[in-house]
């Protein structure tokens, strides 16, 4: 089990949350607004290309639309291994933080 | 299609970094962004942001693209390795014509970065001047780098707004004594402590302030105190210079670089200079000597155009009257010195012109070199084409395909470039010696040769790989399994390859004609009638002089058996030693002309072999005779407006204020190096103070040989110098010096020698020059040949066929050279007006000069056709000669 960047969990979380609106430029904006992370597009993208290549992603293609100079949207949704790999996190960081509370 | 919105460069970025199918989604979601910041904080921000954007994008993006890269890259390096292996004949010429060109580029780099590096050591080299002047008397220009002695002071006082004013004054050869110990210096400089102050120098022993201190005190080179003293301490040592100046060695500076425009060896005190010493006056304003310069240090960024009118001050109160519109100071930047021959150096001088003419040599080479690549790889395409096609079907975008065929240029590049940079190293040892300007040049002592390595490999890369890679990248895989790729495709890269090989053609031709120009204006120079005899004609200059105790001596050489006959005179005809001045004809109202006093003896126009058109030589000197009689040459003659030279003798002239008759005229003979005109001469045998020089013309037991052959050119005799008689009448002479002279070292010099160090460096320029011109050529041939191999590959069907029905060796021989020979013909008639243009140019700066004529071109344009000739009947001949049924069955 390989585990995650913190960078590559947030951006796998984002996507979750977004739900059918994960694109780049949402995936920005929440990665942004809930942790402070302004990230710039490229190095975005070149995350997210390196997520779908470990088969944690997958994309699908939007509807063409008059906006964004009549490009479709390419969406990221989580695949299998992908919500398995947030779990094998969770469970992770669980067992990590367990006795934070006892301890301090 | 809906509109884009997005700026060109977030395009260009964005295309450029990442594949089409990521970037066009890329694409819009950048352009959402970017419209709803436009929306909500104003176009300004939003493209503010967009580059902020952008260049955090970069890094990502860049680590992205190697890391990809490199699992393409094994298959690259592969597919490339396996291309090199198969060509072998191809990697050859592409892997030589390209470390060629670039030994060349890098040589050549070295060499001008070397010339333009001069004085670039001192820290004010931006603001140091030289006060030179230039006279304009009948619209004869004359240059002028002598500063007469008064003028620094001068300057001091006058002059407000300089920093600093420093006076110097350079020593002909002399000699130098230590502890008895005699040695013959040639650079031997006189400075004042401003000097110090205006150039760099590094100190050893002693300091800036104190060093020159005292009017006795005595600056060694680093390397000039290892001669004289070995390892022991020099400090307090006494030097005697030409027996009269005592000198105690007061500090030690290191060596100065090679690249200076003011080298030395002794530094010595300026205000030690004795009158007696160099044999000019000290205080007067129209003496000068080039030797006398005087520099200036202005305060950074001051304009120069602000000194003329004080300049012009300056001369009213100093000058008489008559030079006030006649004579102009100004100021030389130190930066031009050594880039400008017409005022003098104390090094050689390189003009520009020559500096620029090297570099579009470098180029020249390189862009052929290129071409060929170029020409190479397409005619390749062919071949390349099913692989290109099974890498698109496989999945291979464009980008990647031409990233592989630059790649793969790179390996080719790199290839070449180890080699070329292990051959320059190899060489530059020999180009140092060749040039012999002092530079000891090398790669690994210059690593500010870095970068510029750097610059031209990626060029080489970019200008060989590029449109190789477009071409191949092109071919749709549909296409390319089809047969039909041979034509079209084929056709298309062909033309633009005829107009490359009619470019890299002329381009030889441009470069072919410029030698023969160029070698035809050096033999010129070489064997020109110079106007008197050189051979067999040894000089002594006299180290003191006392009129008659150098008359002795003279006398006394005489008698010896092998000498034919002796002369004192203030030079050699062609000499450095000059007395310029004007003249004019009594009651003939000519503006003043400018004449050289050549003062000599009566044997003077016997030894040199001085023609006499009209009237007779100088007689005998005989002491009380008050009457002045000149001896002139023809141009004076013409200047002067007689009608001819009979007319002139018993007519009257005043040179300077002297009036003289004029009793006899020389044929005229080349004073100077032939870059200058024959300017007027005046002999005369009545400034015997000048006397500084003792020419002896003997027999060497070979005259008879000489006579015959090209005796009066430029070119020694060396042969002579090897004979008995030349042997025992050096002996005989250096004897007689030895009693004469006992306190002074011998030294002596053949008059051809010196003559033909006059186009030493010239000559030497000019052979590397033409050296690179043939790599270049050669480079193009090369290429040419690898083309022509290619073609005949193409065309193997079409000559099977034509031979099966019928055609005979000779038509199919016909069929392929016509082609090249068509392009060869266009570039002749491309590169020849661009020839002429060009040499007709260099040819003006030429005083006697070769006239550009029809043979160069025409010889030129058959040596091209000729090595097309050459190279394509070697191929089309094995095509034409080879059995049909093999050609047919081709592939």
């Amino acid at each position: 089990m390989k585990i995650l960047t913190r960078l590559e969990e947030f951006v796998l979380l984002s996507i979750l949350n977004l739900r059918d609106n994960a694109y780049l430029v949402t995936i920005q904006k929440y990665l942004e607004e809930n942790t402070n992370n302004n990230l710039s597009f490229g190095t975005l993208h070149v995350l997210l290309k390196r997520l779908e290549q470990a088969e944690l992603l997958v994309h699908f293609i939007g509807e063409a639309t008059s906006k964004r100079g009549g490009r479709a949207i390419k969406y990221y949704k989580l695949s299998r291994q992908g919500i398995e790999a947030l779990r094998d996190i969770q469970s992770v960081s669980e067992s990590m933080w367990a006795n934070f509370s006892n301890l301090t | 299609m809906f509109k884009s919105n997005l700026p060109w460069y977030a395009r260009l970025f964005v295309s450029g970094f990442t594949e089409s199918y990521d970037s066009y989604f890329l694409w819009g979601d950048i352009e959402e962004i970017f419209e709803h910041k436009k929306e909500s904080n104003g176009i300004l921000k939003a493209h503010l942001w967009l580059i902020i954007q952008l260049i955090k994008s970069i890094p990502p993006l860049i680590i992205d693209n190697i890391l990809w890269s490199i699992s393409m890259f094994r298959n690259y390096l592969k597919v490339a390795y396996r291309n090199i292996i198969r060509n072998k004949v191809y990697s050859f010429i592409n892997i030589t014509g390209l470390s060629i060109g670039l030994v060349c580029c890098i040589l050549i780099y070295m060499f001008v970065d070397y010339e333009l590096s001069f004085d670039k050591h001192h820290s004010n080299y931006d603001n140091i001047y030289r006060v030179v002047s230039q006279s304009n008397y009948g619209g004869e220009i004359a240059y002028d780098a002598g500063a007469p002695f008064p003028l620094a002071n001068a300057l001091r006082n006058d002059m407000p707004g300089l920093k600093s004013v420093t006076h110097i004054y350079y020593l002909d050869e002399i000699q130098a004594k230590v502890n008895n110990e005699a040695f013959i210096e040639k650079n031997i400089l006189f400075a004042d402590t401003s000097f110090l102050k205006i150039f760099d120098y590094e100190f050893l022993i002693g300091n800036k302030a104190s060093i020159m201190s005292k009017n006795s005190s005595a600056v060694l080179t680093e390397t000039t105190a290892k001669k004289y003293f070995g390892n022991k301490s020099p400090l307090g040592e006494i030097l005697l210079i030409d027996n009269q100046l005592k000198y105690e060695v007061t500090g030690i500076i290191k060596d100065p670089p090679q690249n200076t425009s003011l080298p030395f060896n002794i530094l010595l005190p300026f205000n030690s200079i004795t009158e007696e010493l160099i044999g000019l006056d000290l205080d007067r304003w129209n003496v000068s000597s080039s030797n006398s310069n005087v520099f200036v240090l202005l305060a950074g960024h001051t304009k120069v155009d602000l000194f003329s009118p004080k300049f012009e001050e300056m001369k009213r109160k100093y000058l008489p009257e008559k030079k006030w519109d006649k004579e102009f100071f100004e100021l030389q930047p130190l930066s031009a010195m050594h880039y400008n021959s017409n005022y003098h150096t104390f090094i050689y001088a390189i003009s520009m012109e020559t500096i620029y003419i090297f570099l579009a040599i470098g180029l020249a080479i390189l862009v052929i070199a290129g071409v060929n690549y170029v020409n190479l790889s397409t005619a390749q395409a062919v071949k390349r084409a099913k692989e290109v096609g099974m890498r698109k079907v496989l999945g291979a975008y464009r980008k990647q395909l031409i990233k592989q065929f630059i790649g793969e240029t790179t390996i080719y590049t790199t290839l070449a470039f180890l080699l070329a940079i292990l051959l320059a190293e190899l060489c530059v040892g020999y180009v140092n010696d060749f040039l012999d300007n002092g530079a000891s040049l090398s790669l690994l002592n210059s690593p500010s040769i870095i970068l510029p390595l750097m610059f031209i490999y990626i060029a080489s890369i970019l200008l060989a790989g590029f449109y190789p890679s477009i071409v191949l990248s092109a071919f749709t895989p549909a296409k390319a399994f089809k047969k039909g790729i041979n034509k079209k495709t084929g056709t298309k890269g062909f033309s633009l390859r005829n107009g490359l090989v009619v470019f890299q053609f002329a381009v030889s031709q441009v470069l072919i004609i410029s030698t023969f120009v160029v070698s035809t204006q050096m033999d010129y120079f070489k064997n020109k009638e110079l106007g008197f005899r050189k051979n067999e004609v040894i000089s002594v200059s006299l180290p003191e002089r006392d009129y008659n105790k150098n008359l002795s001596f003279a006398n006394s050489l005489k008698s010896m058996p092998s000498v034919e006959n002796v002369t004192m005179a203030l030079g050699t005809p062609t000499s450095d030693n000059l007395v310029d001045t004007r003249f004019t004809r009594p009651g003939i109202t000519i503006d003043s002309i400018p004449v050289q006093i050549k003062a000599a003896d009566e044997n003077y126009a016997d030894v040199f072999d001085l023609k006499l058109v009209a009237g007779r030589f100088l007689n005998k000197h005989v002491e009380g005779d008050t009457l002045k009689k000149w001896v002139v040459n023809e141009s004076l003659i013409r200047k002067a407006g007689f009608d001819n030279p009979q007319d002139a003798v018993g007519e009257y002239i005043d040179v300077s204020r002297h009036r003289g008759e004029i009793i006899g005229v020389v044929k005229d003979f080349h004073p100077f190096s032939l870059h200058e005109e024959i300017m007027p001469l005046v002999f005369t045998n009545k400034f015997q103070r000048f006397f500084a020089t003792v020419s002896v013309k003997y027999n060497s037991g070979r005259t008879n040989n000489l006579n015959k052959g090209k005796s009066d050119s430029f070119q020694p005799e060396y042969s002579v110098y090897n004979t008995s008689a030349t042997k025992q009448t050096l002996d005989a002479i250096e004897a007689k010096w030895k009693e004469f002279f006992p306190a002074y070292s011998f030294s002596h010099e053949f008059f051809d020698e010196y003559l033909r160090r006059l186009y030493e460096t010239e000559d030497r320029l000019f052979t590397i020059i033409k050296v690179f011109t043939l790599l270049a050529v050669f480079i193009g041939c090369l290429g040419l040949l690898g083309l022509i191999s290619f073609t005949v590959v193409q065309k193997t069907k079409e000559i099977g066929i034509r031979k099966v029905l019928g055609a005979s060796s000779g038509s199919i021989v016909l069929i392929i050279t016509r082609e090249f020979l068509r392009n060869g013909v266009i570039a002749c008639l491309l590169g020849w007006p661009i020839a002429f243009y060009f040499m007709n140019d260099w040819l003006q700066s030429f005083a006697y000069r070769v006239e550009l004529s029809w043979w160069m071109f025409l010889s030129a344009g058959i040596i091209g056709l000729a090595i097309i000739l050459f190279s394509v009947s070697f191929q089309s001949i094995k095509a034409a000669l080879s059995n049909p049924i093999n050609s047919i069955r081709y592939e």
